[in-house]
């Protein structure tokens, strides 16, 4: 069977059609432009939680139960946590005890600490992963053994499909290093300070339910905030979200050159006006 | 002996922003050019015509020039490769790049000297970015900091470096080598709108004289109007002897200043933090220095990782009377000019005294008053220069007097 291909703007033979699904070859800078609305979550309601406005619940996994968390569902995740990341995979790791299959996670990359997730996706809870895959998670879904399509977008094209609507986030799990139990969350503070949380805004605002998972609840209000609480269904407080040590892993390291100590100064002084 | 063969620059693993460049002379052939770079895809033509237009300009027809290019900018890449030609062939001429017009600014006699961070002259990593931690003043340095088999391709970078680093509005100064070494290097880098040169180890007025003559002759020969201040650099006992004698050799010398590193070895002692074997050569400094009207300046700080211990030196030696010191690390600027600028409490004393000085003058009366305390005419005058320190720094508005409410 030979895949009808045609030859994208950068000179690759590609197909217009992927597992049933079509999509659209590259046609150079600039030149594609969609049309259409941004997509528009579901109508949440503030009867849906207490007066006092206190989301806390007292487990993860009664978050994701009242969030109706059933097959087929994306869910999504940040990588605030890099290396040091305890959230996501607990995410899988109940869905499996309750007997969910066919999830699509749906993060904004993985990262070593995200092996353990092979033997959901072995064991069926989880259909495919759209975000990057290395290491012997990425070894497992080049070996062709993951059920649905693995999909690989850059940081701003992820952010892209959310608010243009080709990625639908049924229930969006953000881990917040401090939050308050209305919702409202942030990077930095307490053990796991992680920095900002740039790229969980999207999720934030295009997920049809958000829960904060965080180690380090404060007194309303959380601020300055970067999750806003208005956007939140529910609040988890856990032992511990992260890894401190392995927060600053990977590309990402404490530098020493004073340019960029410079600019990282700026950087600071900049994001707390 | 004729060298065909010759290189000049650095490439290595923990290089950048320079190349290594090797020039071979041929007989024939043309111009065959082996670049290796990380930016050969956005770069590589146009750092091969720069090669070939400096070829062309030394009149050289047949070479085989090898680059290892760990991103150098023109101006690096043209004063690597002007070295290499000038280790091989006799040429008086020189590929300048273009003048930045914001490179043409003079500075006064008397500006803040808090804090000026050394540069050594062969690093251009180090020279790229340095205008942007806000230093008083820059030195590219083609003394101590430079190998000796390096100083002659160091010369060349730095006068490239001064026409095309933006260094942000810092004080342009160049460090010069002893003797006539030093005074060649005039050649190399006056031209080149340099606001201030360094005189190491300078025990004579003599030295400065010469110095001051040299310039002269090359700011006549070029038609330059912007004035070269002179910092001698006192380092050794003699200095120390003749400091006044320096001070005062010429107008051109607007500060003083002492290193004592090499001071103390001139000595046989070690350098201690405290400083006792050098208290009195600092001191005289300041007093030369002070006594000759110009600013005295003190060594640098070694531990660049005591940022606590840097800052109780910095007090100490503004207690003292130095008026500024060496940096050998951009982080080092931020607390030096935090400990020589005066504090608020100084400020609002000093106002304080000025005030009351003010009120005496206009009532009369030949004695100052505040509360119960007499002022002296010296505090007064102490009082009137930190008003004027703060005013000029930007931390008092020059019109404070009217605005304070009576």
């Amino acid at each position: 069977m030979s895949i009808p291909s045609e030859i994208n703007a950068a000179g690759r033979a590609v197909p217009d059609v992927i597992n049933g699904i079509p999509v659209i070859p590259f046609k150079g800078v600039g030149k594609h432009k969609p049309s259409g609305f941004k997509y528009g979550p579901r109508i949440q309601s503030c009867s849906d939680y207490p007066e006092d406005g206190n989301k806390v619940v007292t487990t993860l996994e009664e978050a994701l139960l009242r969030c109706g968390i059933k097959d087929g569902m994306t869910i999504s995740t940040h990588h605030h946590l890099r290396d040091g990341d305890l959230v996501s995979n607990r995410i899988f790791e109940i869905a499996s005890e309750m007997g969910i299959k066919d999830l699509v996670w749906f993060p904004s990359a993985s990262f070593p600490c995200n092996d353990p997730l092979i033997k959901y996706l072995e064991d069926g809870t989880i259909n495919r992963i759209e975000g990057s895959m290395n290491g012997p998670l990425g070894r497992f879904v080049s070996e062709g053994r993951m059920k649905g399509t693995a999909i690989l977008r850059s940081h701003g094209g992820r952010v892209q499909a959310i608010q243009d609507g080709e990625v639908k986030i049924d229930i969006a799990v953000l881990a917040a290093p401090t939050a308050d139990s209305f919702g409202n969350a942030r990077g930095t503070g307490g053990n796991s300070g992680c920095g900002v949380l740039g790229y969980a805004k999207a999720d934030m605002m295009y997920a049809d339910k958000v829960i904060v998972v965080t180690d380090n609840l404060i007194e309303m209000p959380c601020f300055p905030m970067e999750i806003e609480g208005n956007y939140v269904d529910y609040v988890v407080v856990v032992d511990k979200i992260g890894i401190p040590e392995k927060i600053v892993s990977g590309t990402t390291q404490v530098t020493r050159s004073p340019d960029r100590l410079l600019i990282a100064e700026l950087t600071a002084a900049f994001s707390s006006l | 002996m004729s060298q065909i063969c010759a290189t000049s620059g650095n490439s290595g693993p923990k290089i950048r922003s320079d190349c290594k460049i090797t020039l071979e002379l041929r007989n024939l052939g043309g111009i065959a050019i082996d670049l290796k770079s990380k930016v050969e895809v956005l770069y590589g033509e146009s750092i091969r015509q720069q090669c070939i237009d400096v070829l062309d300009y030394f009149g050289i027809k047949n070479a085989l020039l090898t680059i290892d290019d760990s991103g150098a900018l023109p101006f690096v890449l043209s004063a690597r490769l002007e070295s290499a030609i000038k280790n091989l062939s006799e040429s008086e001429g020189e590929y300048l790049p273009v003048m930045l017009e914001e490179n043409r600014y003079s500075t006064s006699p008397d500006i803040f000297r808090f804090s000026r961070l050394y540069l050594p002259g062969n690093n251009p990593a180090m020279m790229i970015n340095a205008g942007l931690h806000s230093a008083d003043g820059i030195i590219l340095d083609l003394e101590d900091s430079v190998a000796p088999d390096r100083k002659d391709e160091a010369r060349i970078l730095v006068r490239n470096a001064l026409r095309q680093v933006d260094f942000k509005g810092a004080e342009r100064m160049v460090r010069i080598n002893q003797g006539d070494r030093g005074l060649k290097d005039l050649e190399y880098v006056i031209p080149h709108n340099v606001n201030l040169v360094l005189i190491p180890k300078c025990e004579s007025p003599l030295t400065v004289k010469s110095i001051e003559s040299k310039i002269i002759a090359i700011m006549s020969k070029c038609g330059l109007v912007n004035p070269v201040h002179l910092m001698p650099i006192i380092e050794t006992a003699l200095g120390v002897e003749l400091a006044f004698e320096i001070a005062r050799s010429s107008t051109s010398v607007v500060a003083l200043a002492i290193g004592l590193e090499d001071f103390t070895a001139d000595l046989g002692v070690p350098r201690t933090v405290e400083g006792d074997e050098s208290f009195y050569a600092r001191t005289r400094i300041i007093n030369a220095a002070k006594a000759a009207g110009i600013q005295p300046i003190d060594s640098v700080f070694s531990d660049v990782g005591d940022m606590e211990a840097l800052r109780q030196n910095v007090l100490s030696s503004k207690a003292l009377g130095f008026v500024g010191m060496g940096c050998i690390h951009p982080r080092q600027i931020q607390v030096i000019k935090n400990g020589y600028a005066p504090e608020q409490e100084e400020i609002d004393k000093s106002k304080k005294i000025v005030q009351a000085f003010e009120d005496a003058r206009k009532n009369g009366l030949g004695v100052v008053a505040l509360g119960t305390k007499m002022i002296d005419p010296p505090v007064v005058v102490r009082a009137q220069k930190t008003i004027e320190l703060a005013v000029r720094l930007g931390l008092l508005s020059g019109n404070w007097m009217v605005e304070t409410p009576a």
